[in-house]
């Protein structure tokens, strides 16, 4: 199934199948279908068309969808039932104790409301390291270097680092599923050749 | 976004570490830069414009602070590793 330039084969969980999309993690993942009622362990295949016209929706601008209901939803006994609007979680008596829990969660920001995905991921990430690169931060210059940011060892090992580590560093989706590119082979940013990249270690 | 940054943060009611320069101001108004071991420091606002002499572990190399640099520690900008080259 193709979703926003993306290819999300049939066979595989949906909470697996969306790491293709850059920015979005396994626990991400997983809250992201919660807050749409779709099933943690459902197959691509097995979406009905209002699901995916809500995911479609939520990853084409995280930050402007409709955000979820606040309205409590009634306990299993079907009593109980407080007025809409009411933000108590647990009304009876028996679970006072986890009230301070609730009232906590409740004023911690949902990060699914400011997600950043795709390209602007990739941008924030990239302004991330341009900032510590023009302050002149020792972790700037590793990355300049290629070499490892956090202290790790460079006589041995460190190919990751001397793979991924640029000033304008390439993301990569979190997955080993590589996203199709769909939309057009342009925007893909090709490797620099090796001389270019000797170049701008130098630099 | 990551838990861990908030997980792994320094507790907020005790600020920032940083060290206590006496006559900040004097250095200002001299332009002349504070000699200074305390890598660790963090930059505080009031730190900007001031020069530092920032020890990294041989001599002490000079930083002028501006408003970027707020946030980072002083010994961010003093890199203790000698540049590797041919000779």
């Amino acid at each position: 199934m193709h979703l926003l330039g993306h290819n999300l084969p049939d066979h595989k969980p949906l909470k697996i199948a969306l790491l293709t999309f850059y920015g979005l993690s396994h626990p991400l993942a997983s809250r992201l279908l919660a807050r749409l009622s779709i099933h943690s362990e459902a197959l691509v295949s097995d979406l009905t068309e209002p699901q995916l016209t809500s995911l479609s929706a939520y990853l084409s601008s995280p930050s402007t969808t409709a955000r979820p209901s606040t309205y409590t939803l009634s306990p299993p006994g079907g009593k109980d039932l407080s007025p809409p609007g009411n933000k108590v979680i647990f009304p009876s008596g028996a679970q006072k104790g986890k009230g301070k829990v609730q009232t906590q969660n409740q004023n911690q920001e949902d990060s699914l409301n400011e997600l950043l995905l795709e390209t602007e991921a990739r941008r924030s990430m990239q302004a991330d390291i341009a900032h510590l690169r023009m302050v002149g931060t020792y972790r700037g210059k590793r990355h300049a270097a290629g070499y490892p940011v956090r202290g790790q060892r460079t006589q041995t090992n460190a190919s990751s680092a001397k793979k991924h580590n640029r000033v304008e560093r390439r993301g990569f989706a979190s997955s080993a599923l590589r996203p199709s590119f769909s939309f057009g082979t342009t925007e893909i940013p090709s490797p620099p050749s090796r001389i270019l990249r000797e170049l701008s270690r130098i630099a | 976004m990551h838990p861990t940054s908030l997980v792994l943060r320094r507790s907020t009611w005790k600020g920032p570490f940083f060290t206590a320069f006496p006559s900040l101001s004097q250095h200002l108004k001299s332009n002349t830069p504070i000699f200074t071991k305390s890598r660790s420091c963090t930059i505080v606002p009031n730190f900007v414009g001031l020069k530092f002499m920032i020890y990294n572990g041989k001599d002490y190399l000079p930083i002028t602070v501006t408003e970027e640099m707020v946030g980072h520690k002083l010994g961010e900008f003093a890199s203790t590793r000698k540049a590797w080259s041919y000779r």
